[in-house]
C-alpha cells in the first residue's frame, strides 16, 4: 500500500524553532544567530557590540568542544551559556530550548547564539531567531557567497571582517558583491575590521535599532 | 554534513506516518532531496541502516529523487540549472538569482505493507 507523506523532514526542528520563537517574544528577547567558518571572527564581533553598544546582551555559545569563548564573554560581566555539542556540526532549536526555558537572565535583552563554526549546516536549522547574522572575512577569500549558496542566502546580516587585510590579500570585492547579489540581494552588508574599529560604529548603529 | 540529525527526524516521521495508517512496516521511503540541502544520499543511507534499527522502517528502501538548484536570469528571465562554476545565465551572461528548486527536502510517499 501507497501513502503520500508530503513532510518536510525538517519539520521535527522547525515545531520546536516556533515554541522558542514564542518564548523569546513573550520574554522580551531579540535574537540573532551568528554564523560563520571557525576563525572568521564571531566572537570578537559579539564581543565588540557588547562593549561598544549600550543595550543589555547575552550569549550563547555553541562549540564541539571547549568553553574558551564562553570564559571570555563571562569576564565582560554578560550573562552567558555554553552549549557543547560534542561533535556535532550545528546547533539545533532543541539544544536552545533546554538552555533557555527558564533562565532569566537571558530575559529583555539581546541574545547571540554563536553557532559552531561551519558554513554549511547551521543554515539548515532553525532555531527559532529573529535574526540571520553571518561573518565572512577577508583572508576567506571572496568566493564564498558562490560555495556555501545556502549559508548566504539565508542571512539577515552579512559582515565582512578583517578589513584592515585588503591590501595584502587577493580579495576581489565586486565578486563578493556579485555573490551576494545573485543569492541574497536583500541583505543588508557591513565591512568592519575588529582589529582597527573600522566600520564598527554603523554596526552598533544598527544593532542599537534592532 | 549534518545528515546524522535529519535522519534521525527522516526515521521519525516515516515511522509516525506508518503507524498513523496502521502499517507495521514500511517497504520503501520515497525521498525528494534539492542540491541546495547539503545533504547527500549515500550519507543518509548509512545512518538510516543505525537509525531504523528495531522500528517499523527497519530495512526499508530509501529512493532518492535528487532535485537540480535553479537559477533565473535578471537579464532575459531564462530558467537554467546551476552551471557548475558561478551563478551566470549561459543564454546572456546576465545575473542569476536562486528560486525555490533545488530547496527540497521531504518525504514524497512511503510504500507499506
Amino acid at each position: 500500500m501507497e501513502i503520500k507523506v508530503m513532510k518536510n523532514i525538517m519539520d521535527v526542528n522547525n515545531k520546536v524553532a516556533d515554541l522558542n520563537r514564542d518564548y523569546f517574544t513573550e520574554h522580551g528577547i531579540t535574537v540573532a544567530n551568528v554564523m560563520a567558518s571557525p576563525g572568521a571572527g564571531k566572537t570578537s564581533i559579539i564581543m565588540k557590540l557588547m562593549e561598544l553598544s549600550k543595550r543589555r546582551f547575552s550569549v550563547i555559545e555553541g562549540d564541539i568542544a571547549s568553553s574558551i569563548d564562553a570564559q571570555k564573554i563571562d569576564g565582560m560581566g554578560v550573562h552567558v551559556v555554553q552549549i557543547n555539542t560534542n561533535g556535532g556540526c550545528h546547533l539545533d532549536a532543541n539544544m536552545i530550548h533546554t538552555v533557555v526555558e527558564g533562565d532569566a537572565g537571558f530575559d529583555n535583552s539581546i541574545l547571540f547564539i554563536e553557532n559552531v563554526g561551519n558554513l554549511v549546516c547551521p543554515s539548515s536549522f532553525d532555531l527559532g531567531e529573529g535574526l540571520k547574522l553571518v561573518i565572512a572575512s577577508v583572508p576567506e577569500g571572496h568566493d564564498k557567497p558562490f560555495k556555501y549558496t545556502s549559508m548566504f542566502e539565508a542571512a539577515d546580516v552579512i559582515i565582512l571582517n578583517k578589513t584592515d587585510l585588503l591590501p595584502y590579500i587577493d580579495f576581489d570585492r565586486d565578486a563578493f558583491y556579485k555573490g551576494i547579489r545573485t543569492v541574497n540581494p536583500e541583505a543588508k552588508v557591513f565591512e568592519v575590521s575588529c582589529r582597527n574599529g573600522e566600520g564598527l560604529d554603523e554596526l552598533v548603529k544598527w544593532i542599537g535599532g534592532v | 554534513m549534518h545528515e546524522y540529525a535529519v535522519t534521525q527526524n527522516m526515521v521519525e516521521i516515516a515511522v509516525r506516518e506508518a503507524v498513523a495508517a496502521g502499517s507495521k512496516k514500511i517497504l520503501e521511503i520515497r525521498l525528494v532531496i534539492g542540491d541546495l540541502s547539503s545533504i547527500i544520499d549515500e550519507s543518509v543511507s548509512m545512518y538510516f541502516d543505525f537509525f531504523s534499527e528495531g522500528t517499523a522502517a527497519q530495512g526499508a528502501k530509501l529512493i532518492f529523487r535528487r532535485m537540480p538548484a535553479k537559477l533565473s536570469c535578471i537579464a532575459c528571465g531564462q530558467e537554467y540549472e546551476k552551471p557548475r562554476s558561478g551563478f551566470d545565465c549561459p543564454s546572456c551572461g546576465g545575473e542569476g538569482r536562486l528560486t525555490d528548486a533545488g530547496r527540497e527536502f521531504y518525504i514524497e510517499s512511503m510504500e507499506v505493507e
